[in-house]
This record gives structure tokens, C-alpha cells and sequence, in this order.
């Protein structure tokens, strides 16, 4: 490998970095967030946030 | 964002816009398919298996501080079951589990459908039988007596064989990845594949077909445990939080640079380690002291694979009350900074000369295989078995309870062996003290200990018939797939 190619490689990080991501899962968007608000670390901030907007942020489960 | 794919590159299909989203999603939806199969064979096979090193587990712990409990049935003496829990997990459930996770990771990755999937089918049905024959071989008295070589001659063959098939599955499906980038993950679970027969041919060769002679065996097997911990399950591990931690955030891993060097580094340094533990012993001094340098050195990719993972989790870590994945990989992966100082502290020859020969040790092993390793797969079956059964998992409130019995529980037991280990190293070396008085020193961790293979087992059952409840197609039915949850953009929007 030449060294001018050796750099054309370095220079592609950001693509080898971005590679699993794609136009349906892209950069900036979470996955798998499955868990509902409540009961976790945030007690507290569940109770400063509304129960509307609460109810609308967490998925239900049983 | 989406391009109509029919706008540009194909027909349109009557009234319907085709977008590459939908491409994207449709041909995710098929490598997922493909894989379904042999993914949950290997997961399943692997819970199994983690009952069974559970099971033996709780009864190994109890046994050290009562030993009288089962003194009656030869099968069931100290001697035989924990032989037989460590086998059960190291290649019944670490093993498999591992091999499930790195399976779908090489299709996603490699972005193709699973090629020859029957090879991968009858890998697991004849790993399965080998880890079977292994443990009522153990059981039944034909132990090797080689740590974590313990298995017998004929089921190490059947290991081998299975194995020898899944390798060809991985390389195959390499040389017929989609062209492009080759992605971090892709190292390590490569490296781990072609690793893993180096180390096993190599310490069944060396321990029992030409056997090396007197202490040398000693060598052999300590550089295989050490190496089997490093390169098999660490490669897996931390192939599998490269991919995890990004992709559930969001976020591209914060250094490609960091991510090579780290690798690079993790692949020189930790073929050198394991002769640590052999510090004070009958060998050339040399051998033992390359290894301390090569365990010490160890921390150049720990800080890089550590750096790395904290930058790229900067600013994201809320998103783990949200993610089960999240949550247990960056358990795991934090973990694995801690088992490796651990590692360092307690390879130096001052240090070791305390914790040497006590439950120090085991402690530093369950670090690298449960703390690190495990949680880290954890968080994977998390994220692929609704993938792959297409429903979300049913209970919110038993991945909680999975989580926190598994958290307490480790965190208890590394607690207790550590400074148990201490203590009974210090009362071992003080010679005032009389024999009997350094054991009873050491009582309280041991039983401390079943208290934390108690909250593991619970956590252990709440999993397995959580999974159940997945593969009998009792798992949620979600109005949207998980990756498109609209909570994300909710909760994603704010960072």
C-alpha cells in the first residue's frame, strides 16, 4: 500500500465510523428505547413533567 | 431524507413510492429472517446452559462453607461441581451465547443473508453434545484436571469438530460480505473466530496429545484460561459493545483511530498474558515477567477502548433508562475497565504475592466472564431476540428485575471474593495464625458469596422464562418495530 493510500484510508474514518447506520436508521436518531419513563433512575423528573405529556412518551407495557 | 428510490434508479411500482428507506428496512427485515433459525438455537442452547452453571454455581458456593451438603453422592463433591459449573459456563453458555450474538452481528454486518445456515445448525447441535458428554464426564469422575480444560478427551473432539464448522460459516460469510467499509465490530469477531482454534488446538496439543513435561503443563494451561478470558470472550464482548453502543444511541463511534489502536494493541498484548499466575513458581523468571509487562501494557487498549466508548456515550447517557441494551452493555463496558486495572493490580508480583492461590482470583475471573462478558451479551439478546421474533419483550418489569439481580449480584460476589481474597491472603501469610483460624477468616465472604448466587439465580430464571415467553410468541405486540419507536425522536430530539 502506497502511502498516498495509506492517508486516502485515514481520511475515510468517518464513513468506516458511520457504516451501520443507513437512510432508516440514520445518525441522530436513537434505536431500541423500549422502556417506559417511569420507575427507572427519574422519579423525581417524573413528577416535575405532566402527566399528558408522560402518558404520550411512554410506550405501555404490562 | 428518503430518496424515491423510483424516481431515480427503478421503475415505480404502480401507485406505490418505493424510498431506499424502504429498501433498507425490507433488506434488514431479510438478513434478520435468515439468521432466526440458528440465532435462537444458539441462544437457547446457551440459556440452558446458564440454568445448569447457575444451578452448579449456587451449589459450588454453598459447598465452600458446608462442606458436609451432597458429601454423600460422589458426583455431586466439590471436586466434581465446580469443574462442572465453570465448563457450563464457559462453554455452555459464554460460548453459545456469544456465537449467537456474532452470528447475527456478521450478517448485519456483512449485509447479506446467512449463507449456508445448516452449517451453523449442525455446529450447535454437535457443540451442544460435546458441552453435554463434557459435563456428565466431569460429573461421572473423567475430569483432566486442567483448569477450564476439564472437559474429556472425547467431548473436546466433538467441541472441536463443532466449532471447526462454525469458523467455515464466519470466513464464508466474510469473503462474501457486501463490499465496503469493514466495521470495527467485524475485527474483533474475525480476530475471536480464528483466535479461539489457535488457542484450543494449541493447549490440546500441548496438554494431551504431546504432552509437555512437568510444570510446563502449568504454563500451557494458564496461558490458554487467560487467553480463552482475553481474546475469545474479550473479542466478543467488546466486538459486540462497538456495535451495540452507537447504534442504539445514534451516535458513530467517537474514533476509528482510538478503535485500531485498540484493537492492534488488544490483539499483541493479551496473547502474551497468563503466566501471571504463576508468579513465585518453579519457571524462568523472564517468562513470568513478560507476562506482568504484557498485562500492564494491557491498559493501552483498555484506555483507548474505554476513551472511546465514554466519548462516544458523552452527553447520551439519560438514553440508558430508556434502552435495556444500553443498559447492560455500558455495564458491561464499564466493567471491562474495571476487570482490567483489577488484572493489573493484581498481576504485580507485590500485590499478587498476597492474593496469590486465594479467592482473589476467582473473583478477577468472574469480572472478566460475567461482569464484562455477560452483561454485555445480555444487552445484545436484548436487542436482537425482538429482531428476530418480531415482538418487544413483554414485561418491562422482568428486564428490571434481570438488570438489578444481575447487577447486585455480580457486584456482591467480585466485592466479596476481592476482599475476602485479601483477607485470606494476609491471614495465609501470617504465620502466628494457626491453619483453621485463616479458613474461618475467609467464612463470612464464602457465605456472603450464596447470597449473591441467590439474587444471580433469581435474575438467571426471570430471564430464561422472559425469553420463553418470546419464543412461544407471547412477547408484545408492538403498533411500530422497536427501531421505530416514535419515542425515540421524543426522547432522541433532545440531544
Amino acid at each position: 500500500m502506497s502511502w498516498t493510500e495509506f492517508l486516502a484510508n485515514l481520511k475515510r474514518s468517518d464513513q468506516n465510523a458511520a457504516v451501520i447506520f443507513d437512510q432508516d436508521e440514520p445518525i441522530g436518531r436513537p434505536t431500541d428505547l423500549v422502556m417506559p419513563r417511569k420507575r427507572w433512575f427519574g422519579r423525581r423528573d417524573l413528577k416535575k413533567s405532566s402527566p399528558t405529556a408522560h402518558r404520550a412518551a411512554a410506550p405501555k407495557l404490562s | 431524507m428518503n430518496t424515491p428510490v423510483g424516481s431515480t434508479q427503478e421503475p415505480p411500482l404502480g401507485d406505490v413510492e418505493v424510498t431506499t428507506s424502504d429498501v433498507e428496512r425490507v433488506e434488514r427485515a431479510l438478513i434478520d429472517a435468515s439468521t432466526r433459525l440458528p440465532v435462537l438455537i444458539f441462544y437457547t442452547s446457551a440459556i440452558a446452559w446458564l440454568l445448569v452453571a447457575t444451578f452448579l454455581g449456587i451449589l459450588t458456593s454453598f459447598m465452600m462453607h458446608s462442606p458436609d451438603f451432597l458429601a454423600g453422592w460422589s458426583f455431586l463433591t466439590w471436586g466434581r461441581i465446580r469443574p462442572a459449573h465453570l465448563n457450563a459456563l464457559i462453554y455452555g453458555w459464554g460460548s453459545m451465547a456469544g456465537m449467537g450474538t456474532a452470528i447475527w452481528l456478521m450478517a448485519r454486518l456483512c449485509r447479506t443473508t446467512l449463507r449456508h445456515p445448516l452449517l451453523l445448525v449442525s455446529g450447535a447441535a454437535f457443540w451442544n453434545l460435546g458441552v453435554l458428554m463434557g459435563i456428565f464426564g466431569i460429573l461421572a469422575g473423567d475430569s483432566t484436571g486442567y483448569e477450564w480444560l476439564e472437559f474429556p478427551g472425547y467431548s473436546a473432539i466433538t467441541l472441536f469438530v463443532a466449532y471447526l464448522l462454525i469458523m467455515t460459516w464466519a470466513l464464508v460469510m466474510f469473503r462474501y460480505r457486501r463490499r465496503g467499509h469493514v466495521y470495527i465490530t467485524q475485527w474483533y469477531l474475525l480476530g475471536a473466530f480464528l483466535w479461539f482454534p489457535w488457542l484450543y488446538a494449541a493447549a490440546q496439543v500441548m496438554l494431551f496429545v504431546f504432552p509437555v513435561q512437568g510444570v510446563m503443563q502449568a504454563a500451557v494451561n494458564w496461558w490458554f484460561a487467560n487467553n480463552l478470558l482475553f481474546l475469545w470472550f474479550g473479542s466478543i464482548g467488546l466486538g459486540t459493545a462497538y456495535y451495540m453502543i452507537p447504534k442504539v444511541i445514534g451516535r458513530p463511534v467517537h474514533s476509528y483511530y482510538l478503535a485500531a489502536i485498540g484493537f492492534w494493541t488488544f490483539a499483541f498484548f493479551s496473547s502474551w498474558t497468563g503466566m501471571q499466575r504463576l508468579i513465585d513458581g518453579p519457571f524462568p523468571a523472564w517468562m513470568i515477567t513478560a507476562s506482568i509487562a504484557a498485562t500492564i501494557l494491557t491498559i493501552i487498549p483498555v484506555a483507548t477502548v474505554g476513551l472511546n466508548h465514554h466519548m462516544t456515550m458523552r452527553d447520551h447517557f439519560p438514553l440508558m433508562r430508556y434502552s435495556p441494551t444500553l443498559r447492560f452493555t455500558v455495564f458491561g463496558a464499564i466493567a471491562y475497565t474495571a476487570f482490567s486495572v483489577v488484572g493489573v493490580i493484581i498481576s504485580l508480583r507485590s500485590m499478587a504475592s498476597i492474593v496469590h492461590f486465594t479467592e482473589a482470583t476467582l473473583g478477577y475471573t468472574y469480572m472478566g466472564l460475567y461482569a464484562f462478558f455477560t452483561m454485555v451479551i445480555f444487552g445484545s439478546m436484548y436487542y436482537i431476540v425482538p429482531r428476530l421474533v418480531g415482538r418487544e419483550w413483554r414485561y418491562a418489569s422482568l428486564i428490571k428485575l434481570h438488570f438489578w439481580g444481575s447487577t447486585y449480584g455480580i457486584g456482591l460476589m467480585v466485592l466479596l471474593l476481592l476482599v475476602g481474597g485479601m483477607v485470606q491472603g494476609l491471614s495465609l501469610a501470617d504465620a502466628t495464625l494457626p491453619f483453621d483460624e485463616t479458613t474461618q477468616s475467609v467464612l463470612p465472604y464464602l457465605r456472603g458469596r450464596t447470597l449473591s448466587w441467590i439474587l444471580l439465580t433469581v435474575s438467571h430464571f426471570v430471564f430464561a422464562f422472559h425469553f420463553g415467553l418470546m419464543l412461544l410468541g407471547f412477547g408484545r405486540t408492538a403498533s411500530v418495530p422497536t427501531f421505530l419507536n416514535p419515542l425515540e425522536r421524543e426522547v432522541g430530539g433532545g440531544h
